[in-house]
């Protein structure tokens, strides 16, 4: 299906006595060809057409349906269909190219997740059957989960307009530019986020950008890139922390008002500028945390 | 039932003199392991021989399929098959599938149904034998097997469907021959006795001990009984199968003790007057054969098979043992809800007492949530159903009757729907119950107009 699944396979992994470095390895396996399947379809520019992907992929079908889970893939004669879960049934015309209005940045990311399920089934002729791969189910959509964020951002594309829009100074990313790129992507700011951690993820800078979501009123950073020069006053905060625990300074008022604004706070001794962006009827907020005393430059 | 699936398997008084012991290595293997090794042997076993003709021997060339598998699930497939070398393969085709759906049934807790019992009163006056005799003549495991078949061809039945249980008549002996002493006096040797003589130890003390552990022993045998069980599905037959049984055992009774008058035509063990009433009372009303006439009136029979539509398409659940019981049938909580139900969907325009379907209040509503989520989480847990009626009762009686309508047709669609992607061989494996979660979430979410309309987005896409 892929000249990459076609590579040797240690015989230690095979024999399944390496659990953690066979997952691991999978998941690099995985990663490397998400990153680099634009390419396959004549994509040059984000957005990434996912139908064309998909064709590539062999998915003959994909619509939606009401169902349980987010999303399933489902192995046919000569290749798969795919459904997502939405309110109404219907199916999505695939052979075309894919409409800006065709999908919002999350059902594109369901898609994108269940075309890297495809990675996991061999065989280019009838019924694809599945192939070797992690034995754990949570651990297979964890994949999953980061091979989407690579089909939907790979990282030369991403590499490259860090270079056209920054001059490629890292040190000017900003919500604005994750706000912006993310509509170029045509993802969710999480997934920007999550993209620039791991694309760029050596940045000095002194600024940190968290993607704040509430749930069941508690404000939990569900993203975060962090520049190193903070980490001696913020440390970096695991997903789905509450704000709060992670920031215990941090302004109430900015996570219960609505609206956008800029506070000054001070941690440690070290004065820091919050600024919040809202993200529409969703809830969802940006933050961004600044050292004043050592303003990273901006995107603009 | 374990016992009659290893006997079908093979160990068990193959010929006379060749009683194949069970093999050492499997003595010492963990419940599970052994349950999973015997199954997928028997598996491949049956694949293997339902490829052959059914006369053939089995001999080096069937053997020869299973070269390379000497060590494969603790050896059993090679072993299981050397047992038979030299007789036919269609009858052991035959008794390894009785043995492998005996343990599926096993497996899946699908026990037999007791069918025929002798307890400690019993008596047989042809052949003059008692309770004692029974327990004696039925402990032999071999005697035991051969009567189960017996009982299977009298009644017409597939093989591995009836299996015996004979436990020893004094099944409490093993702690009544405890063995107690206590010092001796003047240095002569201890006084050593077993537990049921313990006033022998020390008369004065121990004589009430004695009657007591006696007590317990007579309890111990009232208790006896020999049983014979069927396959829950031949139940229908119950009273071919319990008069077959009564003359296998008969039979084998007489058999055993040389008496001359086992071939008698009219000899038969009598069956337990209770079990034979309570099977009446049971399955009678529980087991009418397809096409036979029933008592039930034309809409009975139609409310019936629509109840079997429901379960058969999925849109009816498991039903919950609080509802209906296997052994007891309908619970009283169970015919409470069903009277209530139908007095609802039933009663004219006048019957103005009675709440229209949905139920307004969290109970009913709750319940049929749970109801179809159970359709896609077969093994829900008491705590994940708790868990969900804690989460969701409140903002399920906010909705008002159309819009619980809405929402209860809209579960049961994804349900259906997710069971036939699954079915189809869907490949995604998240956690099931955070998903239920998920869109019960959103189908509470949005709002009726919202829902009323077309391309409602469950991914919650707002502002991005």
């Amino acid at each position: 299906m892929c000249p990459s699944q076609n590579a040797p396979v240690p015989a230690a992994i095979c024999s399944g006595t390496m659990a953690n470095d066979a997952t691991q390895y999978q998941a690099q396996r995985a990663y490397s060809w998400a990153d680099t399947v634009y390419s396959s379809v004549g994509c040059a520019a984000p957005p990434v057409d996912l139908f064309a992907v998909a064709r590539h992929r062999r998915i003959n079908r994909a619509g939606f349906r009401l169902m349980i889970q987010p999303g399933v893939l489902v192995p046919v004669e000569g290749g798969f269909e795919l459904f997502l879960r939405d309110l109404e049934s219907r199916d999505l015309d695939i052979e075309a190219e894919e409409l800006k209005s065709a999908l919002p940045p999350r059902q594109r990311f369901g898609l994108a997740h269940e075309i890297a399920h495809t990675f996991f089934y061999k065989g280019s002729k009838g019924k694809p059957a599945p192939t070797w791969g992690p034995k754990d189910s949570r651990e297979l959509e964890k994949i999953c989960d980061g091979a989407a964020g690579r089909i939907l951002v790979p990282s030369n594309l991403l590499q490259r307009e860090i270079k056209q829009e920054l001059q490629g100074n890292q040190e000017r990313i900003d919500s604005d530019f994750v706000r912006a790129m993310a509509a170029r992507f045509r993802t969710s700011p999480d997934v920007m986020i999550e993209r620039l951690r791991i694309v760029e993820s050596e940045n000095a800078f002194a600024r940190c950008i968290l993607l704040v979501r509430k749930n069941k009123g508690e404000a939990q950073v569900k993203a975060c890139y962090m520049g190193a020069t903070l980490l001696s006053t913020l440390r970096v905060p695991k997903i789905h922390d509450p704000l709060l625990n992670w920031f215990p300074e941090f302004p109430r008022d900015i996570v219960e008002r609505d609206g956008n604004g800029r506070w000054d706070v001070t941690r440690r001794g070290r004065q820091l500028e919050i600024e919040k962006i809202p993200l529409g009827r969703s809830g969802d907020f940006l933050l961004q945390v600044d050292d004043p005393n050592h303003r990273a430059p901006t995107s603009r | 039932m374990l016992g009659a699936a290893l006997q079908l398997m093979g160990w068990r008084e193959l010929d006379p003199g060749n009683s194949p012991r069970f093999p050492k290595n499997l003595e010492f293997v963990g419940d599970d392991v052994f349950l999973y090794d015997i199954g997928a042997a028997l598996e491949f076993l049956i694949g293997t021989l339902s490829q052959v003709p059914k006369e053939s021997l089995i001999d080096a060339q069937i053997m020869e399929k299973t070269r390379g598998l000497e060590s494969l699930h603790n050896g059993l497939i090679v072993h299981l098959l050397k047992l038979r070398v030299g007789k036919p393969a269609g009858p052991l085709l035959e008794e390894l599938s009785a043995a492998k759906l005996l343990l599926d049934r096993l497996t899946s807790r699908r026990y037999f149904r007791p069918i025929f019992r002798a307890s400690p009163g019993t008596k047989e006056p042809i052949l003059q034998l008692d309770a004692d005799d029974l327990a004696d003549i039925f402990t032999d495991s071999s005697l035991r097997y051969r009567t189960e078949r017996e009982i299977e061809d009298k009644a017409g039945l597939p093989k591995g469907t009836i299996t015996i249980h004979c436990p020893k008549r004094n099944t409490a002996e093993k702690i009544a021959n405890v063995l107690l002493t206590k010092p001796a006096e003047d240095g002569e040797t201890d006084p050593v006795h077993p537990l049921n003589e313990i006033s022998e130890l020390d008369p004065k003390t121990f004589e009430k001990h004695r009657v007591a552990v006696k007590a317990v022993e007579e309890m111990y045998k009232s208790m006896w009984r020999l049983t014979v069980y069927a396959a829950p599905e031949h139940m229908e037959k119950w009273k071919d199968i319990s008069d077959a049984a009564g003359r296998a055992i008969f039979e084998a009774a007489g058999d055993f003790n040389e008496n001359p008058c086992k071939d008698r035509a009219d000899g038969s063990w009598p069956n337990d007057e209770h079990l034979v009433s309570e099977l009446k009372r049971k399955t009678d009303a529980a087991y009418v054969p397809p096409g036979a006439e029933s008592d039930l009136s034309e809409f009975g029979e139609d409310l019936g098979r629509t109840v079997d539509r429901l379960l058969g398409s999925g849109r009816l659940g498991p039903i919950p043992e609080g509802v209906y019981d296997r052994e007891a049938g309908l619970t009283d909580e169970g015919r409470k809800r069903l009277e209530a139900a139908l007095v609802a969907a039933l009663s004219g325009p006048e019957e103005k007492s009675v709440e229209k379907s949905p139920t307004k209040g969290s109970g009913p509503r709750m319940t049929r949530v749970l109801t179809t989520v159970k359709i896609y989480l077969k093994n829900m847990k008491e705590d994940d159903r708790d868990s969900l009626r804690q989460t969701y009762s409140n903002r399920i009686d906010l909705l008002s009757a159309e819009e619980f309508d809405k929402f209860a047709s809209q579960l049961n669609i994804a349900v259906i729907e997710s069971k036939k992607l699954e079915e189809s061989g869907a490949a995604h494996k998240g956690t099931k119950f955070r998903q239920i979660y998920e869109l019960i979430d959103r189908l509470l979410d949005v709002p009726v107009s919202k829902r009323a309309g077309s391309g409602g987005d469950l991914f919650g896409d707002d502002g991005e």
